[in-house]
């Protein structure tokens, strides 16, 4: 039933949550060996020249517009900003330990290029009433994630649909 | 191509550095994705798994190498059915499903993707992209400016 939750929930929906400022500068070699992990030999991410006449620069490999958002695995000055904080503070409020993506929906609007900075935020969109599923017994629910370059132009939005459960 | 036609299959062979490096370079620490030992004695998974970026990325790949590399990607809309291993072979089945011609030269064609090892579909996904029909960089489809690329995006 929606009217169990907390209000701590209620409150999220519709919401920014939070807003994560760019933990690192996009660049060219950091999205070429991606291309090389998964042999993507496009040359919009390799081949300057070819790329200029479509897009006046190298642009990033589209799949990995939220990593620029991910912080690093570990920094010498201060802690680390986990991904997705704020599915965790659901799972936590609605005390449902366990939790996977069922579904993920992204829209890319511009090109991420070189030197560019992505910043995130993210929205509780729905939640669902209590559901028993194969997993376990819990809750679905939707968050949106919208990424932003330096000069706050909304690049591409991430709809990730999660299942939180317990066994 | 008209409506329903296949594109062709292609295959990619997962290995555990593939997967490792998928992982690592789209910035996702899950340990699920590069510790074997992790995935296996703790998440009790049969090993490490692929991340969704990478998964999402092999898709774009197979959509951009098939239409060719000015092909501009709107939308990916994906769900993972099974967790992907090392040493198996993707093998990526996809069909035209609409095809709207907006000028002499682009069209927006709307794609359904199935991810399948050994005939069973692991991925599936659906892909709103913008295609150039002559495959000239004088009307690219990364030309489009934001509003209107965002008005294709629409279901």
């Amino acid at each position: 039933m929606k009217s169990d939750l907390p209000k701590e929930i209620l409150k999220l929906i519709g919401m920014t949550y939070c807003m994560d400022s760019s933990p690192v500068t996009v660049q060219k070699g950091l999205w070429q060996n991606f291309c090389s992990a998964i042999e993507d030999g496009n040359p919009l991410y390799w081949d300057n020249s070819l790329s200029n006449k479509n897009n006046d620069s190298l642009i990033s490999h589209p799949a990995l517009l939220p990593s620029w958002a991910h912080d690093f695995q570990w920094h010498p000055e201060r802690e680390i900003v986990h991904p997705m904080q704020l599915h965790f503070y659901i799972k936590d409020l609605l005390n449902l330990p366990l939790g996977i993506v069922t579904e993920v929906e992204i829209e890319f609007y511009d090109a991420v290029k070189d030197g560019d900075k992505i910043s995130s935020e993210q929205k509780l969109i729905s939640i669902s009433d209590c559901v028993d599923t194969k997993l376990g017994n819990g809750r679905y629910w939707e968050i949106e994630v919208s990424y932003y370059n330096q000069i706050k132009e909304l690049v591409g939005k991430q709809n990730i649909h999660f299942l939180g459960y317990q066994k | 191509m008209n409506t329903n036609d296949s594109l062709p299959i292609t295959t990619y062979l997962t290995t555990v550095k593939n997967i490792q490096a998928g992982a690592i370079f789209s910035r996702d620490w899950a340990p699920l994705h590069s510790d074997q030992d992790w995935a296996k004695n703790k998440a009790k998974l049969p090993d490490i798994i692929m991340n969704n970026y990478t998964l999402n990325g092999l898709i774009i790949k197979y959509v951009t190498d098939y239409y060719g590399a000015s092909t501009r990607i709107g939308k990916v809309q994906f769900n993972i059915k099974k967790p992907i291993c090392p040493n198996k072979t993707l093998e990526f089945h996809g069909n035209l499903i609409s095809e709207a011609r907006i000028s002499r030269e682009l069209s927006i064609v709307r794609l359904a993707i199935e991810v399948k090892i050994s005939s069973q579909t692991f991925a599936s996904a659906k892909i709103i992209a913008g295609i150039n029909l002559l495959n000239k960089t004088t009307n690219s489809p990364w030309k489009i400016d934001r509003d209107t690329w965002k008005s294709y995006l629409l279901e």
